[in-house]
């Protein structure tokens, strides 16, 4: 197998957020562990998708890559540079170099201004073009992902859902950055042209060689998207595998609930869902266990009270489980 | 595709070009656009320019001087026609010592608009500045403005400024400096309130993304986004500060005669109420349209300055 070129690498990353007591003093009374000593890392041209339940901190993830939070403890590499170092990372050249997509494109943009104005602003402060030039950088931006130059003169609000999320698009894409986290982009956007949506980042990855994280709830969205998939549970990373192995193979009992959750378009062949019983846990001050063994169907003594590791069990499928559980499901029948 | 490209080039630059030469067609015209769909607070800015304009320009058109008396005319009622002597008839009647109501309502109009007007437009910058300050940088910096703005506004603002202005001595700046006493810290809550709200927004953080320093975003973001409630609460804190004086000048504390204003107008005629109600009823009727308007267009302001709200076409 040919060796793939690393462009982030996630090493032993944590995030806690504080929770503050009432009172006068506000003392810290206990932490929510949204990312929990997770590391991963993605290759060049690939698309992680990083796919959980609302809460389990995929947003997190994606903030601590864009540097709109500070780690707790835990290093990031892009393109070999911790970008928590400031002595070693340049901010301008690494914001020009990793970009977001956000979840709400409508709220990420200054409502006062025109798209013309939103997509200029990354041009000007980077100084990528000037005078004339911008505006047909900010054309060439909107060309690209499908809009119509008159569009440049209209406010935001004005534009439909898929529209918003294309600015949003082209906002993010027109420092050609390497690397982009594509958070839940399509959650704002009407039914109807989330495949678009879809489809265009696909069609810009190809195009400009992009690579993603894409972060969904959504596993069937996530699948159609990415070559490879780490579904996280409360702040850790329980399974990561080639997108299409995942779905035929999977080790670990969460994964194997979030699949057969999927619906199924044929009502011939509907199976047996498998249902997790009670809620999900809270991350503030988890028990030094596996998150999931108070749901898990197969929990053991052990899974209470030690924490597994990330394990490969078969070539490029990582999971942290001490059962050997194998689900999987002949796609065919 | 290359010239299609260049063709919608071309039609994005005369996009431009309508849009700055609609700017230039009519400025009456973009002006009255402006209130479409609300004539009530065009009515109401046209009065308030109104009232401004005669204010202001009191000393070149007001009919008589205000400070002189005349004992002959005194108390006579508002009429149509002139005194004996000739001249101007007292169309709003007189006070007491025969000077004539209206010459002094517009005098009166000069010194109340005038104290208002300087006293929020201070008042206004510390509050707006202590409150982004406060806001912006949040922790202990926060925490110690506003508990000094907590402090601050637990005390009546009546008392302070009356007590102010007793032991100053009363005159227009003792005045102005005591509303100044009690007006920023309205100013610097709004401002501070505004600028935590739009700092926690995914805009900021989508201009973090984009590589904004923290001053750039400060000035071309936050800033535009938190004015125009900071406008309307200007506009707003002028009508309660021309209520102020008034009540400053009623309670014999703002302005002293032989200077009006229509909190002065009104304390003086509450002796002869009963026989003379021209003496209150005009600078009544004057504070209450000029803080009606002011409330009115502080709403108008409020909905125009939002691009969401107001779906009218660029």
């Amino acid at each position: 197998m040919v060796e793939k070129e690393t462009i982030v690498q996630v090493k032993n990353l944590v995030k806690y957020f504080p929770v503050k007591g009432k009172g006068f003093i506000r003392k810290i009374s206990s932490w929510v562990h949204a990312v929990d000593n997770i590391s991963f890392d993605i290759y060049k041209g690939e698309t992680l998708g990083l796919v959980g339940e609302s809460g389990c901190g995929k947003t997190t993830v994606g903030k601590l890559l864009l540097k709109l939070l500070t780690p707790t403890s835990g290093e990031i590499y892009i393109d070999g540079v911790n970008i928590f170092d400031r002595v070693q990372c340049n901010e301008k050249k690494f914001r020009s170099c990793v970009q977001m997509i956000f979840q709400d494109a409508f709220s990420s943009f200054d409502k006062r201004k025109n798209i013309e104005n939103i997509i200029k602003e990354p041009l000007l402060i980077h100084k990528k073009a000037k005078g004339n030039n911008l505006k047909e950088k900010v054309i060439e931006s909107l060309h690209l992902v499908g809009l119509k130059p008159e569009i440049a003169v209209q406010f935001p609000h004005v534009l439909s859902s898929g529209q918003k999320q294309s600015v949003g698009i082209a906002r993010s894409l027109c420092l050609n950055p390497k690397f982009v986290v594509a958070d839940e982009p399509i959650s704002s956007v009407d039914i109807s042209v989330r495949a678009q949506i879809l489809n265009l980042l696909k069609d810009l990855q190809e195009q400009l060689s992009l690579t993603y994280l894409f972060i969904s709830h959504d596993i069937r969205v996530v699948h159609y998207m990415s070559t490879r998939i780490a579904v996280m549970y409360v702040g850790k990373i329980v399974e990561i595998a080639e997108s299409d192995e995942l779905f035929v193979n999977r080790f670990h009992p969460y994964t194997e609930a979030l699949l057969s959750a999927v619906p199924v378009e044929d009502p011939g062949k509907r199976r047996d869902r498998q249902i997790i019983k009670g809620e999900v846990p809270s991350a503030v001050d988890p028990h030094p266990g596996c998150r999931f063994s108070p749901r898990c169907p197969y929990a053991l003594k052990k899974c209470e009270d030690e924490n597994p590791e990330l394990i490969e069990k078969t070539p490029n499928h990582f999971v942290a489980c001490f059962i050997d559980f194998r689900g999987s499901e002949d796609l065919e029948k | 595709m290359r010239e299609k490209e260049i063709s919608n080039y071309s039609n994005y630059k005369e996009c431009g070009k309508k849009e700055e030469s609609s700017k230039q067609i009519n400025l009456y015209k973009r002006i009255l656009f402006r209130f479409k769909g609300n004539g009530i607070a065009l009515i109401a800015f046209i009065i308030l320019i109104f009232i401004m304009f005669i204010s202001f320009t009191a000393p070149l058109i007001a009919p008589y001087d205000p400070a002189k008396s005349d004992i002959m005319q005194r108390l006579k009622p508002p009429t149509l026609t002139s005194p004996l002597k000739g001249g101007f008839p007292h169309f709003l009647g007189t006070d007491q010592q025969g000077r004539d109501v209206l010459t002094r309502l517009m005098y009166g109009g000069r010194v109340s608009m005038g104290v208002a007007f300087t006293v929020v437009l201070i008042s206004g910058l510390i509050g707006i500045t202590i409150g982004i300050i406060s806001g912006y940088y949040g922790g202990w910096v926060d925490l110690f403005l506003m508990r000094l703005v907590d402090i601050s506004s637990s005390f009546p603002g009546l008392l302070i400024a009356l007590t102010f202005v007793m032991v100053l001595g009363p005159s227009q700046v003792n005045l102005t400096l005591a509303l100044l006493m009690v007006g920023w810290m309205v100013h610097a809550r709004m401002a501070r309130s505004q600028v935590l709200t739009v700092r926690e927004t995914t805009m900021v953080e989508a201009c973090r993304t984009i590589g904004c320093s923290k001053p750039r975003i400060f000035v071309t973001h936050i800033f535009p986004n938190i004015l125009s409630p900071m406008i309307t609460i200007y506009v707003l804190e002028m009508a309660h500060m021309i209520m102020a004086e008034a009540n400053m000048s009623f309670l014999g504390y703002g302005i002293q005669p032989p200077a009006s204003s229509w909190g002065l107008m009104i304390g003086d005629g509450r002796q002869y109420i009963t026989n003379a109600w021209w003496l209150v009823v005009f600078p009544g009727i004057a504070i209450a349209m000029t803080v009606l308007c002011l409330s009115i267009i502080g709403n108008w302001i409020k909905d125009e300055f939002n691009p969401i709200k107001s779906d009218r076409e660029y």
